[in-house]
């Protein structure tokens, strides 16, 4: 009977998954993770790896920011301070108490949700470019308090001052197999693919849930949501909760990545760069907070390597007017703008090869939703979760 | 269904106008160059660097088949917020590279070359590939370099990072890797620990190619309160507030304290600021005789002017890391003394013959003189002793061998005669500190103090 049950819930999960995939977002998503699983062997790069696993990490955050802003509409710049927090639990488990990547990694989750929490509990209280504010504000003084914790005296107290702490052990092995990004690049690689993949599920079975139904209501119409008995407060500070929990897990794998840390890597600039990320590749969609990611990750060292290396300067040039034509021409971000284009397209070629009037109508799609918003209406808008 | 048309029509214009706005903004990068005062456009400069990298394999005649390449990589902050620390790397590096590939008349008399150039080792023909990378001021860039350079090229030795949380993460890709790794930073003798650097240990490959920060401490103070006011009691300093800033803070307490001064007050400042005037107002009240102002030179000739401006300071200000020859350029005006550190040795006024020759190389190369161009002299002698050290060795190769040939290595180089890293991986070296009085120069060389300040740590 308990057997049927778990059975059941399985195949319902797994619908949930996969049944509302068009063909054509089963092939991009197919393609896309034949990619990702291949990505070692395709690339053989060291450059590019290493790239592609430190921005597997941000995009394990950046599902967690994709859930706040594109479920929510809140825009957080204080997740590189959430990553740091993971990062730092991490850290400084493993220099006091000599825990592991794996004890330390439920610990950095919890205390990141914590600190979302903490945070979200008044800065909730605002929106809009106000909330952008006081999480600006917030990552400062996680900076502030993690440089000058150490003291005077360098290396001195719990954080380690602005030299900040180093992390000496890799992740512990599973079955055998170690994950020491420093003697192998490979199996670190699929460590962050799996968390990622991990993150992607659940951030879409979150999506797809009442609680995500939920979140969208508050999001849509927040007086409507309060007026039909839902705790809209509550439901935001658990949402900024939850984000927190990826960003704690992203932080957690991002200090046994570099394998020592220090408050700068976690500053105000970080937040802003995921949420440009977030921002680019659109937070409505699956693939936004990917796509963010590689865009950001793998753009600057691709026009190095083509040798049309951008100085930080220029960078901040191109990601900036980047930033702003996204913005205004495609407002939920560029896989949204793609795939509009692609049912535009589609649309087009349909009426083209349309029968003369006279003829029976062929069956005619659901039209999309505008501006590719699919998770705007309800569960039937999952469908377009590309 | 037209209404359909165009709702839908927008955004694949909105897409044609993303696309132009791109192309719009790579056109204006390429014009704008990369914020370089000699406004060569970026694209130019990566040609001209692709062509430098390619250009040793270019050179090579046919005869010189049986030449073989040892690679070495330098990754540093050539742009960025760090850039200043990052210049000097890529200066001494292509000047070592052409002079031994090319059997530079320096590096015959140093013993090193051949007169055709290369270098022999066991009795075969050598050579340098130096691969320069720009990790753009970013850890994450950094660290990826560090990583192709390794594990994709191959290199043997990296002069690899600064400031410290950049040479810290990428030592830990270098060390497993048994590949030699030179930083300039100071901070790292926190981890260079004598179980650390002892064979087998986890830094048994990485150096620091600056002096104990207790010997660069003490010999920068001596000077500067000498050349400042001999006479005077109270000093306040001013540190930037990061990672480097709270290591050196308590060095620079001890040294002063050891040469005669009270320090009321170690005032940090935030990276980010730009008006100095509240934090030397504070500093004022100490009525102090110096104020030493540390450790961004650039930040330091944008900060005095506000210091002298509500008379901060009765004897005079130091600053770190700015040469004379750098000082003068910047023209700055001053009724008090200003002394300023180079490290180790100064552009166009020291006495050492060896370094002053080096930076007539130096400018007839065409490298540019900036701030932390002194530091350039350090790397400099580095690459000869590591030649030095392959060929005590008989190799390249074995890094161990290396390692034991590379601390027996006792090098006359610019900086001083029998150079040396120490059982910790440490070399030891005096500084030079220079006064301007009115534009007018008097430098002092200090060599080390032979005991550490009472409170040092370690001893």
């Amino acid at each position: 009977m308990i057997a049927r049950l778990q059975a059941s819930r399985a195949r319902r999960l797994s619908e949930r998954l996969t049944q509302q995939l068009t063909p054509a977002q089963t092939v991009v998503w197919t393609a896309l993770l034949i990619v990702m699983v291949l990505f070692p062997t395709i690339v053989s790069s060291s450059r590019f790896i290493d790239t592609a696993v430190t921005y597997g990490i941000f995009a394990i955050a950046l599902y967690g920011l994709g859930l706040l802003y594109g479920q929510t509409n809140y825009l957080s710049i204080a997740h590189s301070a959430l990553m740091g927090m993971g990062a730092y639990t991490a850290a400084i488990l493993f220099v006091q108490l000599g825990f592991g990547f794996w004890a330390a990694l439920p610990l950095s989750a919890l205390l990141a949700m914590a600190a979302a929490v903490l945070l979200g509990y008044p800065a909730l209280r605002v929106s809009g470019y106000h909330f952008v504010i006081v999480t600006f504000a917030a990552c400062e003084l996680f900076v502030l308090a993690t440089r000058n914790l150490g003291g005077a005296e360098a290396r001195s107290g719990l954080t380690g001052g602005a030299q900040g702490l180093d992390v000496t052990e890799p992740v512990g092995a599973i079955f055998g197999q170690s994950f020491d990004i420093n003697l192998e690049l490979e199996p670190f690689y699929y460590l962050v693919l799996a968390f990622l993949l991990i993150a992607m599920v659940a951030a879409q079975l979150l999506i797809g849930s009442r609680l995500g139904r939920t979140f969208r209501a508050i999001r849509e119409n927040e007086a409507l949501a309060r007026s039909i008995g839902v705790r809209a407060n509550f439901y935001k500070i658990l949402a900024f909760g939850i984000s927190g929990v990826f960003a704690g897990v992203a932080g957690a794998l991002f200090a046994y990545k570099l394998r020592h840390i220090a408050p700068d890597l976690f500053n105000s600039f970080e937040g802003v760069e995921l949420a440009l990320m977030v921002l680019l590749g659109g937070s409505r969609r699956l693939m936004g907070p990917l796509v963010g990611a590689i865009i950001v990750g793998f753009l600057p060292e691709v026009l190095d390597v083509a040798g049309i290396g951008l100085t930080p300067f220029q960078r901040q040039i191109v990601f900036g007017l980047l930033l702003v034509a996204v913005i205004i021409l495609l407002p939920h971000g560029l896989v949204a703008g793609i795939a509009d284009l692609y049912s535009y397209l589609k649309r087009s070629l349909a009426e083209t090869l349309r029968p003369p009037p006279g003829s029976s109508p062929p069956p005619s799609e659901p039209a999309a939703p505008p501006n590719g918003d699919t998770l705007a209406a309800g569960d039937a808008e999952q469908r377009g979760a590309t | 269904m037209r209404s359909e048309r165009w709702r839908l029509l927008p955004n694949s214009r909105g897409l044609l106008a993303l696309l132009s706005l791109l192309v719009t903004a790579a056109m204006i990068v390429a014009a704008c160059g990369d914020g370089d005062d000699d406004g060569e456009p970026a694209v130019a400069q990566a040609q001209v660097q692709q062509q430098e990298q390619e250009q040793p394999q270019a050179e090579a005649p046919a005869a010189e088949e049986e030449v073989i390449w040892i690679d070495i990589g330098v990754v540093a902050p050539s742009s960025g917020s760090y850039e200043v620390f990052g210049h000097t790397y890529e200066a001494s590096g292509k000047l070592v590279e052409h002079e031994i590939n090319t059997g530079a008349q320096y590096c015959i008399d140093q013993g090193v070359c051949e007169p055709g150039g290369g270098f022999m080792i066991d009795g075969k023909l050598h050579k340098l590939r130096i691969h320069f990378r720009d990790d753009r001021s970013d850890i994450n860039a950094h660290v990826a370099l560090v990583q192709e350079l390794v594990r994709d090229v191959g290199i043997v030795a990296c002069m690899c990072g600064t400031p410290h949380d950049f040479a810290v993460a990428s030592s830990k890709v270098t060390q497993p890797a048994k590949v030699l790794h030179f930083s300039g930073s100071s901070t790292l003798e926190e981890i260079l620990t004598a179980e650390a650097t002892a064979v087998g240990g986890e830094n048994h490959y990485l150096f620091q190619t600056e002096t104990r920060e207790w010997q660069r401490s003490g010999s920068i103070m001596k000077g500067g309160v000498d050349l400042l006011d001999p006479n005077s009691e109270v000093s306040v300093i001013m540190m930037l507030n990061d990672a480097t800033g709270q290591f050196l803070a308590p060095y620079i307490k001890r040294a002063l304290e050891a040469n005669g001064q009270t320090v009321p007050e170690i005032i940090y400042w935030d990276p980010a600021t730009t008006d100095f005037s509240p934090l030397f107002s504070r500093a004022k009240a100490h009525d102090p005789d110096i104020i030493v102002f540390m450790y961004d030179p650039d930040r330091a000739i944008q900060a005095i002017p506000q210091a002298l401006e509500i008379g901060a300071a009765n004897s005079g200000y130091f600053m770190f890391g700015i040469d004379p020859a750098e000082f003068r350029k910047r023209d700055l005006d001053s009724d008090l003394p200003i002394a300023m550190a180079c490290v180790p040795l100064c552009h166009g006024e020291t006495d050492r013959a060896e370094a002053r020759e080096y930076w007539v190389r130096y400018d007839a190369f065409g490298n540019e003189l900036r701030s932390f161009s002194s530091v350039s002299l350090l790397t400099y002698d580095d690459y000869y002793m590591l030649i030095k050290a392959y060929q005590a060795a008989g190799t390249f190769e074995d890094s161990d061998a290396v390692v034991a040939a590379l601390l027996d290595v006792r090098y006359d180089g610019v900086i001083a005669d029998g150079f040396f890293f120490d059982d910790r991986h440490i070399v030891a070296h005096g500084t030079e500190v220079c006064v301007s009085r009115q534009g007018v120069f008097e430098c002092q060389f200090t060599p080390p103090p032979a005991t550490p300040p009472p409170g040092t740590p370690g001893f």
